[in-house]
C-alpha cells in the first residue's frame, strides 16, 4: 500500500513517515500543496494524509479541489485545529476521517487501517480486524486459521462491523443493509442477527467484542486477549 | 434597563409644565402689581364686576319685572352704613332695588338725564376705593340702569375683583395655552422620536454576539442616522475582533499542537514506563490547551451561525463519536429519546461538543462499569451516570473541583444558546441537565 503525506512540519513529516513505514507501508512525503499535487498527478496512492495548515494553500481548499477533480483516494486529515466545527468543515470538504494533533503512532496506524477497511472492495480484498479475517470476494470468515461458518446475512453484518471497526454503526444503517441482504428490516431482526453473530464468534479467540450502544447502534472493537 | 427611568416625553412635559407655571407666576406678579398701583383701572373693574353681580338679580317675565338681591352680595346691600350703595332702575325710571342713604341723590347721576352706558367717578383718590359709577344692561330686550358706590370698600370687594380678573384673563387663557402647547409639543416630540424609538427597539433586539448585527438607518432623520451609523461601526469592529480572536486561537492551537504531535510520536518509539507517564502528562496538557482555546473561541462566538438543530441528532452524533472511547475506558453509554424530535435554535457543533464533554466528564469522574445515560427531552439533554455502588460524598466534592474548566465550557455553550446547565446528585450518581428555551 502506498500513502502520500502532505505536511509542512519537517519533524512531523519524518515521524509520521517512520510510523507508516514501520507498519509496512510505503510513503511519499511532501511539504507543500504544490508538490503534493504534482505527486498525485504522477502516481496512484491508496491513501492521502493531509495537513490543513500548509504554507502555500489552505489544506481544506486543497481537499475541495481534489474532490472536485474526482479524486477517489481516501483522505485522512491531520489537523491541529481541534475545534469540532473545524473538524466538521474538514469532513464536509471531502475528508474521510480526521485525526487531531497530537496523536500516537498506534492511533495513526489504526486510523489508516480503519480507512482502508472502509474503502471500496477492490482496495482491500481481505478485511482484518482483531484476529478476524474476511475474504470479501469468497465471503469466507477465518479466525486464527479456522473458518467460522456464518449465514449470508451474518456475514454481511460482520463485514459492516469490521469495515467500521472501532466505530458505532447506527442501527438504521444496519437495517438498511439488511434490506439489501433481502432480510426483513425490523429492529428485532437486527437484534437477533447481532445476538446470533455474537454466539458464533464467542467460541473463537477473535480479539474483538460487539458492543451494544443502546439507542444508537452497535460497535465492534478490539479487546486484548 | 430600569422601567422607572422617565421617557423623553415625560421629561419634556415636566419641563414645559415647570416653565409654564413659572411664566404664570411672573405674569401674576406683574398683573397684581399693575392693577394694585393703577387705581383708575381697578375702579373701572370694580364698577363692571359689581354691577354685573347686581344685574344677576333682575328677572323679566313677559311684562313683569322683579328683582331679588343675589345671595352672595346680600350682606353688602342689606345693612345700613355697610359702606356699599346700589340702585337699580328700568329705562322708564321704575325703581327695582335701592340700598341708599339720603346722600345717594347727590352721588348718583340724576334720573332725568340721558344716561351713558358706563360712568365712573372717583370720590377719593388712592386706596381703599371710594367711588361711584354705573352701567347699563340689556336683559330680555329691556334696558336697566345700575348704579353702585363704595365708601372705603370695608369688605375689600376689590380683592374679589382682582381675583376674578386673574382667573378670567390669566389662569384660564394660560391654562388653555399650556394644554395646547404641551399637547402639540408632546405630539411633535413623539413623532420626531419615532425613528429613535424604532432604532432603540432594534438596538434592544440586537445580539452583541452576532457579527451580522446592525441598525437600519435608511428612514432615520440625519442626526439619528449618525448615531445608528456609529453603532454599526462599533458592531463591525466587534465582528473584526471576533474574527481576530478566532484566528488567534486557531493559530495558538496550531503552533502548540504541531510540536506536541512530534513529541508524542517520538515518545511512541521509547519503550519505557516513564515515556508512558510523559505521554499521559502530554495528553493532560493537550486537553488543557484545547479547553482554553475552546473557552476563548466561545467568548468571541458569533450568533450568526445559529440554525435549527434537532437535539436528538446532535446527541446521537455525540454518542456515536465518543462511544468507542467510553467502552475503551470500561464504561457504557446509552441514548434514550423521550421525543421524536427536539428542535432548538443553535449551533450543532457546539451542542455536540457540550454533550460529548458531559459524557467525557462522566467517564473521567466515575469508576469503571459506570453506565452513562444520555436522555433527550423536548428542550433538554440530560447526562446521568449510574454507578454500580453508592457514591461517597467526599469523592463527589473532589470531583466537583476537578471538573472546573470543562464544565465552564459547557455552561458557556448553554449560555450562548440562552439555556442553563444544572447539576443534581443522588446516591447512585450525578445528572447534568442542559435546558434550552422553547
Amino acid at each position: 500500500m502506498r500513502i502520500l503525506l502532505i505536511e509542512d512540519s519537517a519533524r512531523l513529516r519524518d515521524l509520521v513517515s517512520e510510523a507508516v513505514r514501520d507498519a509496512g507501508w510505503k510513503i511519499d512525503a511532501f511539504a507543500t500543496a504544490e508538490l503534493g499535487r504534482a505527486a498525485l498527478a504522477d502516481h496512484t496512492y491508496d491513501l492521502l494524509l493531509l495537513d490543513l495548515g500548509l504554507p502555500d494553500e489552505d489544506g481544506l481548499d486543497v481537499l475541495k479541489s481534489l474532490r472536485e477533480e474526482k479524486l477517489q483516494t481516501p483522505v485522512l486529515v491531520l489537523t491541529a485545529r481541534g475545534a469540532i466545527d473545524e473538524r466538521i468543515a474538514g469532513l464536509d470538504a471531502g475528508a474521510d476521517d480526521y485525526l487531531a494533533k497530537p496523536f500516537h503512532n498506534g492511533e495513526l496506524v489504526a486510523r489508516i487501517r480503519a480507512l482502508m477497511r472502509r474503502a471500496p472492495v477492490t482496495s482491500m480484498p481481505v478485511l482484518e480486524y482483531g484476529a478476524l479475517r474476511m475474504d470479501v470476494a469468497s465471503r469466507r470468515v477465518m479466525c486464527s486459521g479456522a473458518e467460522i461458518t456464518l449465514a449470508p446475512s451474518e456475514k454481511g453484518l460482520l463485514e459492516l462491523l469490521m469495515r467500521n471497526g472501532g466505530k458505532v454503526v447506527a442501527k438504521s444503517k444496519i437495517e438498511h443493509a439488511f434490506s439489501e441482504f433481502g432480510d426483513e428490516k425490523s429492529s428485532n431482526a437486527v437484534e437477533l442477527a447481532v445476538s446470533r453473530l455474537r454466539k458464533k464468534l464467542e467460541g473463537h479467540r477473535t480479539g474483538t467484542l460487539i458492543e451494544t450502544v443502546r439507542g444508537v447502534g452497535y460497535m465492534m472493537r478490539e479487546v486484548p486477549d | 434597563m430600569s422601567r422607572n427611568r422617565p421617557t423623553l416625553g415625560t421629561i419634556v412635559a415636566k419641563r414645559i409644565a415647570f416653565f409654564a407655571v413659572l411664566a404664570m407666576l411672573v405674569q401674576l406678579a406683574v398683573v397684581i402689581s399693575d392693577y394694585y398701583w393703577n387705581t383708575g383701572e381697578l375702579s373701572r373693574l370694580y364698577v363692571e364686576q359689581e354691577t354685573q353681580r347686581l344685574s344677576e338679580g333682575i328677572f323679566v317675565d313677559r311684562d313683569t319685572v322683579r328683582y331679588q338681591l343675589p345671595q352672595t352680595i346680600r350682606d353688602r346691600y342689606r345693612q345700613d352704613g355697610a359702606g356699599y350703595l346700589a340702585r337699580i332702575r328700568s329705562a322708564n325710571g321704575t325703581l327695582l332695588f335701592e340700598s341708599c342713604d339720603p346722600a345717594c341723590e347727590d352721588r348718583f347721576l340724576p334720573v332725568d338725564i340721558d344716561r351713558p352706558d358706563f360712568w365712573l367717578r372717583s370720590l377719593k383718590s388712592g386706596k381703599p376705593l371710594t367711588l361711584v359709577g354705573g352701567r347699563a344692561f340689556f336683559i330680555a330686550g329691556q334696558r336697566f340702569l345700575i348704579d353702585v358706590a363704595t365708601l372705603g370698600d370695608p369688605q375689600e370687594v376689590v380683592s374679589d375683583v382682582l381675583w376674578n380678573e386673574i382667573i378670567e384673563h390669566l389662569v384660564v387663557p394660560m391654562s388653555i395655552l399650556l394644554i395646547l402647547v404641551l399637547g402639540a409639543t408632546l405630539l411633535s416630540v413623539r413623532q420626531a422620536l419615532g425613528p429613535v424609538r424604532a432604532a432603540a427597539e432594534a438596538a434592544d433586539q440586537i445580539d452583541p454576539m452576532d457579527a451580522r448585527s446592525h441598525l437600519k438607518f435608511d428612514e432615520m432623520p440625519r442626526e439619528v442616522a449618525h448615531l445608528a451609523i456609529a453603532v454599526n461601526r462599533a458592531f463591525e469592529r466587534v465582528a473584526e475582533l471576533m474574527t481576530s480572536q478566532k484566528t488567534l486561537t486557531s493559530g495558538i492551537a496550531h503552533e502548540i499542537r504541531t510540536p506536541l504531535a512530534a513529541m508524542k510520536l517520538e515518545l511512541g518509539h521509547i519503550d519505557h514506563p516513564r515515556a508512558r507517564l510523559v505521554e499521559a502528562d502530554l495528553d493532560d496538557l493537550v486537553r488543557f490547551v484545547s479547553q482554553l482555546t475552546s473557552l476563548a473561541r466561545l467568548e468571541s462566538f458569533d450568533h450568526g451561525a445559529f440554525e435549527t438543530v434537532d437535539l436528538i441528532e446532535v446527541s446521537t452524533s455525540a454518542v456515536e463519536q465518543v462511544a468507542p472511547w467510553v467502552y475503551e475506558n470500561l464504561h457504557s453509554v446509552e441514548l434514550i429519546k423521550d421525543v421524536d424530535s427536539a428542535l432548538v435554535r443553535g449551533v450543532p457543533s457546539l451542542l455536540r461538543d457540550a454533550v460529548r464533554n458531559l459524557i467525557e466528564n462522566a467517564v473521567r469522574h466515575t469508576p469503571e462499569r459506570t453506565h452513562i445515560v444520555v436522555r433527550v427531552g423536548s428542550h433538554l439533554i440530560e447526562v446521568e451516570d449510574r454507578r454500580m455502588a453508592a457514591v461517597d460524598q467526599t469523592v463527589r466534592e473532589a470531583e466537583t473541583d476537578s471538573l472546573g474548566i470543562g464544565l465552564k465550557i459547557i455552561g458557556r455553550i448553554a449560555e450562548i444558546h440562552r439555556g442553563k446547565l444544572r447539576r443534581s446528585t443522588s446516591a447512585s450518581g450525578s445528572t447534568f441537565t442542559l435546558t434550552f428555551r422553547p
